[in-house]
């Protein structure tokens, strides 16, 4: 079974390498994977990349061009060429420009063609043309998977995908995480009093990621104590940058400024969320929330809203996912977090850590080679 | 709350300080717990206090650390504890925990750049006794008065016209070119009045007055800008709601007894469902019964309370009828005609509601902030019309209407006479498009009226004409300019206040306010149904029946209200002698009062509502200007 999965980039973003790792796996598990990057070698230091892929274990890795003239045709018919020259079995594509130039080379060549999806997105946020073009594709497609029930039942609705065709494999976390120590002390880099309670909220600096909804919970904390840090950490590009100074905006106004932190993206996360005392993620859509299962690794008192996949990934856990209307419930449960005594902390997130095995890339690259042995069958 | 008045100026010190008593005395009602006073050779100042913060003191004027300013102060500042730390941090010191201390001190810091800064309601008067000049400021949204009348070098000023009458030097003169507002829409925008020379200091706005000069600057402006980021229901939900929450909690602040009205409609659920969940005791809930079944709410607000476990209460006002006492009090306590209708109930659930608490929340500003009012889709509709319907098919179309205008088919249709209605305004310029929505007597007859060419440049010219703002933001922003602080709310305040009432609207909290006006049209108002951002709050707290019963307004079938009583007023009103019957010809009142009496039912040129409110709001017109001795020119 000789497997390609296309990647936008090979160099970041949650779902990208989350592919590469997959194709990682694979590869150890002894399916031949090989990777396509959707543009060309010059791009997102594709060619740095691609050689650090080769030496984790990954045959090859193919470039579509997708970034030239006629992109998508010049992509179709690349990889057509590549499917012929390297007889692969099974396409995994993950993005809707990807699975139309994945969806229409397997048509054309009679390959089996896997769609990934990776998050949740709306009618409006597509054009009724693409949505159109992308639901005939899937229509194709051997199989699709998700990384959550509710992803899974998103794409049902709004790209008509067969329930039957469509499954749930979760998402999961880079192992090695699980295992890496606190290499930076954040309270001496910022210089915290002993008794400064570290809120930590992460991810993409976005709206959907409700950052101002933590500093509105930070806010009637303060109510409570003075000896409160909100920190944000995460990175935002250019389209973001809006909302971020909406936040710093909104910190200034609430006059919070000495109680909230910028961050910015920081490589050391997982050593910051171990040494925060409570992790909130106010997310008002989510596709499934992989920080919270760094932040159970961590064993980080989660309190989350419950957004899209968030539910499905605390089930199991002791923590509870709130409504983002329940503002009132969220204070009281970081309040209550707060004032755990250390064994009554260590209870809770040693609990939680249950649900870790599920969520290793091992797991989840034996699910998805269980599923392309179905379908090459 | 309170009620303030002072008088700069004009007389000797002795004579001023009669004068002003007797004004403070007629503001009574707004403040019956204590009065405060000052008086120098400059002004004398006073004010009525309804002690709600700081019982014990909150005495007015509070005065600056050098005893130099000295502030009266009318309302409620609810984030005061909050400047009140942000001053103690800049080392200022507090002998009292009343908000009106913080005011006195957040001035000396910031001036006039404080406003901002406030979050409640409120008019209050900074005097700086050094420099002998004095600051003014209002609220955002009118929620509480501030009138005035400037007499050569001097000033006089009060929370209610009928303290500012009492002193001699105001002149009583009705000014006819804002009759002509009056006439049209009901009420006359800020900065004038129908007094000639009577001013009300509009809302946002604040004014320095100083050795007879007098300047008035807004600080306040609506500006809607949508939040591109919301892109669904729950999004917009979400944003609102934490400031909904915030803004409920900062208006609970009270010592004294605090309660909510509990219609049993969205608003007023929304607030008290918040209420509830920040409150370990049982809220005190009130809802009015009329013995009319065709108001009765109370089985939905019932089950609201129910499910949300308040103290509920029920009062039931014996079937509407017309006492000659409620007309001449409306017109005593707002100062000025008041056409709408919904006062008289008002001031009967005021009136019980204060028997048990003494500050109540009500759900006043949700249809303006969130888009409740179905009017704004009458105004879209037109507009839409006049956007794709060429000219001359609407021309052609509302010639086929007023052809069979008159007939008993299209007297029977309120379909037909809406269309027709509809096309004649959707040649109506955009700016005056609000106006003539809301309009209640046409120019022809307000020409009759007033003997004047109908100009309402001062509204035409505030409206956003072609700014990027959608049609519905448009009509959103008329209603939030001119209906909310001109009726509603001197609707509230007058009725509340004349019964010592305390009523706060946590919809009209800056931050919420903020936050509604980045949402996008399509999760205010949908297929008619409006709201729909608070509904999507709101759907898991409260019970179904509240989201499902139409919308039903507060005011009252004037036709079916008038008795005997009313009768003989009118007949008294429009046929004695008086300033009034010269200014309005004869000819005009017959028509007005046999249309306004007799018409039972709806017809081609006018609807019942319509000729009953316009006869209704030319006898509040008779009654202010025999009340208030209100003379023509």
């Amino acid at each position: 079974m000789k497997i390609l999965i296309c990647v936008r980039r090979l160099d970041k973003g949650g779902a990208e390498l989350l592919e590469c790792r997959l194709a990682q796996n694979l590869n150890e598990m002894g399916v031949h994977t090989d990777l396509a990057g959707q543009y060309d070698k010059n791009q997102f230091d594709g060619a740095v990349c691609a050689a650090k892929w080769n030496e984790s274990g990954v045959p090859k890795i193919v470039w579509l061009k997708s970034n030239q003239s006629f992109g998508v045709l010049v992509a179709i018919v690349r990889l057509i060429r590549i499917i012929w020259n390297n007889r692969y079995d099974v396409i995994i594509s993950h993005h809707s420009g990807l699975d139309i130039i994945a969806g229409a080379a397997c048509f054309l060549t009679r390959t089996k063609h896997v769609a990934a999806f990776h998050d949740y997105f709306y009618k409006e946020q597509i054009g009724k043309f693409r949505i159109l073009i992308w639901r005939s594709i899937l229509s194709k497609a051997s199989v699709t998977y998700c990384i959550s029930n509710y992803v899974k039942h998103n794409i049902q609705t709004i790209l008509n995908v067969n329930e039957k065709n469509n499954r749930t494999i979760y998402n999961s976390i880079e192992t090695p995480v699980l295992k890496r120590d606190a290499i930076k002390n954040i309270r001496q880099e910022l210089n915290l009093a002993q008794d400064t309670k570290l809120i930590l909220s992460s991810g993409r600096v976005n709206f959907n990621k409700g950052f101002d909804l933590s500093i509105l919970v930070l806010k009637d904390l303060l109510l409570k104590g003075n000896n409160y840090l909100l920190i944000m950490g995460g990175a935002s590009n250019k389209a973001e940058d809006d909302y971020l100074r909406s936040l710093m905006d909104l910190v200034t106004r609430e006059g919070l400024s000495t109680h909230v932190l910028f961050l910015g993206y920081r490589k050391e996360a997982f050593a910051i969320l171990q040494q925060s005392n409570v992790y909130i993620h106010m997310a008002r859509h989510e596709g499934f929330g992989l920080v919270l299962t760094e932040a159970i690794a961590a064993g980080v008192p989660i309190v989350a809203s419950n957004a899209g996949g968030i539910p499905e990934v605390l089930s199991g856990t002791s923590y509870t996912a709130f409504s983002l209307m329940d503002k009132t419930g969220i204070v009281n449960e970081v309040t209550r977090f707060l004032a755990l005594s250390a064994e009554s902390k260590k209870e809770l997130t040693d609990k939680a850590t249950d649900v870790l095995p599920f969520y290793t890339d091992k797991r989840r690259a034996q699910e998805v080679k269980k599923m392309l042995e179905e379908i090459v069958v | 709350m309170c009620g303030i008045c002072g008088t700069v100026g004009v007389y000797k010190k002795e004579e001023r300080e009669s004068i002003v008593s007797k004004m403070n005395e007629a503001i009574f009602h707004r403040g019956p717990d204590e009065s405060g006073w000052y008086s120098d050779d400059v002004c004398t100042l006073a004010m009525r206090r309804l002690a709600i913060i700081d019982l014990d003191h909150g005495t007015q004027p509070k005065y600056n650390a050098h005893q130099t300013r000295l502030v009266f102060f009318n309302g409620e500042i609810y984030n005061y504890r909050e400047l009140k730390a942000l001053l103690v941090d800049k080392g200022y010191f507090f002998k009292s925990n009343s908000d009106t201390e913080v005011l006195i001190n957040l001035y000396e810091e910031y001036q006039e750049d404080m406003l901002p800064l406030l979050k409640g309601m409120f008019a209050f008067c900074i005097y700086d006794k050094e420099k002998e000049d004095f600051f003014f400021a209002r609220d955002r949204f009118g929620e509480k008065p501030f009138f005035y009348y400037q007499k050569g070098e001097g000033l006089i000023f009060s929370s209610e016209v009928k303290s500012l009458l009492e002193n001699p030097a105001v002149e009583r003169i009705i000014s006819k070119e804002n009759l002509a507002y009056y006439l049209k829409v009901t009420f006359v925008p800020e900065p004038q009045t129908l007094l000639k020379g009577v001013y009300s200091l509009p809302a946002g706005s604040y004014m320095r007055f100083s050795k007879g000069e007098l300047t008035v600057k807004k600080y306040f402006e609506v500006n809607y800008s949508i939040n591109t980021h919301i892109k669904s229901i729950e999004d917009a939900a979400s944003v609102v709601m934490p400031l909904f929450e915030q803004a409920v909690k900062r208006q609970m602040i009270s010592e004294v007894p605090l309660g909510a009205f509990l219609s049993g409609g969205v608003d007023s659920s929304a607030i008290v469902a918040q209420m509830q969940r920040l409150s370990v005791k049982p809220v005190k809930t009130f809802n009015v019964k009329f013995e009319e079944s065709s108001y009765d709410e109370s089985p939905i607000a019932r089950e609201v309370a129910s499910r949300l476990g308040t103290e509920h209460h029920e009062l039931v006002i014996p079937n509407a009828e017309f006492k000659e006492d409620i007309f001449w009090e409306i017109i005593d306590h707002v100062g000025f005609p008041f056409p709408d209708s919904s006062a008289i109930p008002t001031w009967f659930i005021t009136h019980e509601i204060r028997k048990h608490v003494k500050v109540a929340l009500s759900g006043d500003g949700g249809d303006e902030l969130f888009g409740g009012y179905p009017v704004f889709d009458w105004y879209k509709k037109i507009r839409s019309v006049n956007h794709t319907v060429p000219r001359i098919v609407r021309k052609m179309g509302e010639s086929v209407l007023s052809g069979v205008k008159g007939t008993p088919a299209f007297n029977a249709s309120s379909t037909l006479r809406q269309m027709e209605k509809g096309l004649r305004l959707s040649d109506v310029k955009e700016n005056a498009l609000p106006i003539e929505i809301h309009a209640l007597f046409d120019d022809e007859q307000i020409h009759l009226m007033t003997g004047l060419k109908p100009d309402y440049s001062i509204m035409e010219n505030s409206m956003p004409g072609n700014s990027d703002w959608s049609d519905l933001r448009k009509i959103m922003y008329y209603r939030l300019q001119y209906n909310l602080p001109l009726d509603m709310l001197v609707k509230v305040d007058r009725m509340s206040m004349s019964n010592s009432l305390e009523v706060r609207a946590p919809f009209l909290d800056p931050d919420l306010f903020a936050v509604s006006a980045t949402l996008p049209d399509h999760f205010l108002r949908k297929g008619g149904v409006g709201k729909l951002t608070l509904r999507e709050m709101m759907k898991d707290i409260l019970p179904d029946s509240v989201f499902s019963h139409p919308k039903s307004g507060f005011s009252i079938p004037l036709h079916k209200y008038q008795n005997r009583h009313f009768e003989n007023l009118v007949d008294h009103l429009f046929n004695e002698t008086s300033p009034f019957t010269n200014l309005i010809p004869k000819e005009v009142l017959n028509y007005i009062q046999i249309q306004g009496l007799q018409n039972k039912s709806n017809n081609s040129t006018t609807s019942v509502y319509k000729s009953s409110h316009q006869l209704w709001s030319l006898l509040q017109l008779a009654g202010w200007m025999k009340r208030f001795d209100v003379r023509v020119d």
